[in-house]
């Protein structure tokens, strides 16, 4: 038994201390919350590097308990260590370390304090369950506890007007996805007769269960994926998520929830490699979304709206690693992405808690009073517009290569389109908020640097957003690709490489001559109306929903509430009266001839309603009456 | 020869007659000591099967346990909703409680 | 015909009449003595079916605490039962026509089974023991926690005053 039959622990380990919160509530010294927190959390860590450096050299663990016995199957739960998954706890565990750390500073005048960080122990600790389990069915659980969580922390401040239908939102958004999932998780239990990885991917792999329920489960799967990375169309709960505190942002949207999606894919890859059709819509997806992301988030007037869309583009990237089949390339991408996406939330945390608002306009010249998150934030930045030797850079080279090789030319130029507008809009938010003259509705005057908890996870991060991206260059020999089972190396392809840092360095340009040198028309752009108001608001997919779907439901449920409050004494009794009185109106226009019928009809109609009202008594009695009598029928009926 | 069948008749017999009493008790005083038939007869059923169908093992007796106990906190969750209601509202009759009336 | 069955039929009788008793006597004390004599004789069953444990506790728990728990409340609330609202009548006959359909599906479905005799090797107190502290230790202490839980509800329903500050802070 090697150390590695332990990590079923790890989930546990924040998980109790979000019941200890809970339990205690503010019973505790404040400060002990966090404490315990980021306790947990730097125990998890320093048991993931252990994981890596085992697993690294060949380790494995998995083990399966029987969960539930259902008709003569069993419902197997486990734990899943391999590479993937050890990578996945140490990503997971160290931005959710560097970001309660960082809370203690940006929260630390809040009321729910403590309640703040217990939901991001839950939040973590449903995350840990998602990436250590190795089924699908203990992994959806995880997946739900998750949804929860999220609600939980974008609700966080629920007396603020925006964030409970947000969290809502997140909440039905992300569900819709999940019915998804767990159809998908009824077509596997009922094809395979497992939830367990080694047990479907082995059938698949031997040809056992192939077809079209094989590329429907794949699907549904994928819709449960799409909820929670938010791809298009299931992405609009992303940008509204903004209103919870920022440090829950940056987890929700660097390390956790989002990741969640690109992971179950990536870990349920076989599924979607044994079908071409599969991938083809991941990665149509993901391209969609990419670029749309992109164009969305060139339009924003808020920081934070800006980093979100900009997630929600970077996860249509990975989306798209998938759908060349390199789904290692996706993962690469997640890990350069949670680094340096936290970076800049946190980044974007430490000007909104200098000036207290997220409006760029608000902003400008902000780097003589914040050096360190300044620097901070530029090589953030620069990461994600792709400049080498950052980490962004090598990630996104990756994925443009396996689209190359996939021959995928759609997916590569839709990346290299992305990429493009990923370092504009990024360099337009970096030079509007630190080093564009303040403009005159500018509050920069009043900023000041961040206290030490809140800059030195920057300083990490940032750290880590310059390096972390070498353990897949040519510089380690590709180590993480290697560590990750990759069955081919990739080769830097330097034509395409000089391409995407080409279009990058001209978006900054293009950035720097309108926002600094002011050669063009800052924000120029968005004097078209097709960019202020149909991109600036989401390509109006939100409206739509709202119009489609959101407007008609609760028509239809104003509707039947009327329809019920009045159907006992109302409709049916004025149903029943209509028709006496047309009946009567009736006979009297055509007393000679029919007026038996006509009146038989409208006395009919007002007994059936009357006969109706009656099963509406309110009485318990009488429901349980009709409720053992339904079941007799359903006995007499179907026991034969 | 005493089999089974004449303790699964007298069960479902018990059985019924306690659902005609909770279908038509106006106290509900009287539904829960009815429901309480209900469960002695289901534990009737359950002891009779197990001595019957697996005898050597005692499953079937340890399910008669466990309602036992269920029926305990039901019976005594019933009868505290007893008197709460009487005290509130000093309805004894079951019937004339329709707040779910639609 | 056995002695067994001599024993079943008169045990059965009693239940039978305690059950019909339960239902349609006009005061509830005698609704509850009823009761009594019905949870009596299916203790004697448990008897005849060579469960002994299973007899005491029957007569423990039901004949013993909960038949005693009815008739404190009966005391403490002293209900007076309503004469049978008008359309108690047409309802009656729906249930007693469900009833009466419910057991005769029972019954013909139990008709239809056969089923092995009544073993001589007759499972004892000891067995029940093994299963209950081993393979369901789990189910038995959840058991346990449930009546507690149980308990705690009854106390908070029928407390005197309700305290109107019992959430102290929501964290």
């Amino acid at each position: 038994m090697s150390v590695l039959s332990y990590s079923w622990v790890l989930p546990l380990l924040p998980l109790a201390v979000f019941v200890f919160v809970v339990i205690t509530g503010r019973r505790t010294p404040r400060l002990l919350a966090p404490v315990l927190g980021i306790g947990s959390m730097a125990v998890v860590f320093a048991a993931s590097i252990a994981m890596l450096s085992l697993t690294a050299a060949g380790a494995r663990f998995n083990a399966t308990i029987t969960w539930l016995q259902v008709g003569g199957r069993a419902m197997e739960i486990g734990v899943l260590v391999d590479p993937l998954a050890a990578v996945m706890v140490a990503i997971v565990s160290f931005v959710s370390l560097l970001v309660q750390l960082y809370s203690i500073g940006y929260l630390h005048g809040e009321e729910r304090f403590r309640w703040f960080f217990g939901a991001i122990s839950l939040f973590t600790a449903s995350m840990l369950g998602v990436v250590l389990s190795n089924g699908w069915l203990l992994m959806y659980l995880c997946w739900e506890i998750m949804g929860l969580a999220s609600y939980l922390l974008i609700g966080f401040w629920y007396h603020k007007g925006a964030a409970p239908p947000a969290a809502m939102k997140a909440f039905m958004v992300t569900r819709a996805g999940d019915v998804g999932f767990a159809l998908g998780l009824a077509l596997i239990w009922l094809n395979a007769g497992s939830f367990l990885f080694e047990d479907v991917f082995g059938m698949v792999s031997t040809g056992a269960w192939s077809g079209p329920s094989l590329i429907a489960a794949a699907l549904l799967l994928l819709a449960g994926a799409m909820g929670k990375s938010a791809q298009f169309p299931l992405h609009v709960w992303l940008p509204d998520a903004m209103a919870g505190p920022t440090p829950g942002s940056a987890l929700i949207h660097a390390a956790t929830m989002v990741a969640a999606g690109v992971y179950l894919i990536a870990r349920s890859f076989p599924l979607f490699e044994a079908n071409p059709v599969t991938l083809t819509v991941v990665g149509v997806i993901g391209t969609i979304t990419a670029v749309m992301g992109a164009l969305i988030a060139l339009a924003q007037s808020d920081i934070k709206k800006v980093l979100a869309y900009s997630t929600i583009s970077q996860l249509g990237y990975m989306f798209m690693a998938l759908g060349t089949g390199n789904w290692i390339a996706a993962i690469f991408h997640l890990m350069t992405h949670a680094f340096f996406k936290a970076l800049l939330f946190l980044g974007a945390g430490s000007v909104i808690h200098a000036l207290h608002t997220q409006e760029l306009k608000h902003f400008g010249g902000l780097w003589r009073k914040m050096p360190w998150t300044t620097a901070t934030w530029c090589l953030g930045a620069l990461s994600l517009a792709g400049i080498p030797p950052l980490a962004g850079f090598w990630s996104k080279d990756e994925i443009l290569l396996s689209a190359l090789h996939a021959h995928q030319y759609g997916i590569l130029a839709a990346g290299i389109l992305t990429a493009a507008l990923t370092a504009f809009y990024m360099a337009r938010t970096t030079f509007l908020t630190f080093f564009a003259a303040p403009g005159p509705e500018s509050m920069s005057s009043r900023a000041h640097e961040s206290p030490w908890m809140m800059t030195v996870p920057l300083v990490v991060l940032a750290a880590l957003a310059v390096t972390v991206g070498l353990v897949g260059s040519p510089l380690t020999g590709y180590s993480f690709f290697g560590l990750l089972e990759a069955y081919e190396m990739p080769k830097l392809n330097l034509p395409l490489a000089a391409v995407a840092i080409g279009v990058a360095l001209g978006g900054i340009a293009l950035a720097w001559s309108s926002y600094i040198k002011k050669l063009i028309e800052p924000d120029g752009y968005l004097r078209f109306s097709f960019i202020s108001g149909t991109v600036a608001r989401g390509f109006l997919i939100d409206a739509l929903y709202t119009n489609a779907i959101v407007c008609p439901a609760t028509y239809i449920a104003g509707v039947l509430r009327v329809i019920d409050g009045a159907v006992i004494d109302g409709a049916v009794n004025g149903l029943g009266g209509a028709g006496l009185l047309t009946g009567k109106g009736l006979s009297v226009f055509d007393r000679k001839g029919i007026d038996g019928v006509v009146d038989g009809l409208g006395e009919g109609v007002v007994d059936a309603g009357d006969g109706v009202r009656r099963t509406q008594t309110g009485n318990v009695q009488t429901y349980l009456l009709l409720l053992v009598a339904a079941i007799l029928l359903l006995v007499v009926v179907f026991a034969r | 020869m005493l089999t089974l069948n004449h303790f699964l008749v007298l069960a479902a017999l018990l059985f019924c007659i306690g659902l005609f009493g909770v279908l038509t008790s106006r106290s509900a005083l009287r539904i829960i000591i009815c429901v309480e038939l209900l469960l002695n007869a289901v534990n009737l059923n359950l002891a009779a099967f197990a001595a019957y169908v697996a005898p050597q093992e005692a499953v079937g007796t340890s399910f008669v346990i466990f309602l036992m106990v269920i029926a305990a906190a039901e019976v005594g969750l019933g009868l505290a909703l007893v008197i709460s209601l009487n005290r509130t509202s000093s309805i004894e009759a079951i019937d004339t409680l329709n707040e779910l009336r639609g | 015909m056995t002695v067994s069955l001599v024993f079943f039929y008169l045990y059965a009788a009693v239940a039978i009449a305690g059950a019909l008793g339960l239902v349609l006597a006009a005061k509830l004390v005698h609704a509850v003595m009823s009761l009594f004599a019905t949870l009596f004789a299916t203790a004697a069953l448990y008897l005849l079916l060579g469960s002994e444990f299973l007899a005491a506790m029957q007569l423990f728990v039901y004949g013993g605490a909960v038949t005693v728990l009815v008739l404190f409340v009966l005391m403490l609330t002293s209900p007076t039962e309503q004469a049978p609202s008008p359309t108690a009548s047409r309802t009656r006959l729906v249930a007693a026509f469900l009833s009466v359909a419910f057991f005769a599906v029972l019954a013909s479905t139990v008709g239809g089974a056969t089923w092995a005799p009544l073993s001589e090797q007759v499972h004892t107190t000891e067995s029940l023991a093994r299963i209950l502290f081993s393979r369901y230790v789990l189910p038995f202490e959840v058991a346990g926690l449930t009546l507690t839980i149980a308990l705690i509800g009854s106390i908070v329903l029928a407390r005197e005053e309700p305290d109107d500050d019992v959430g102290e802070e929501a964290c």
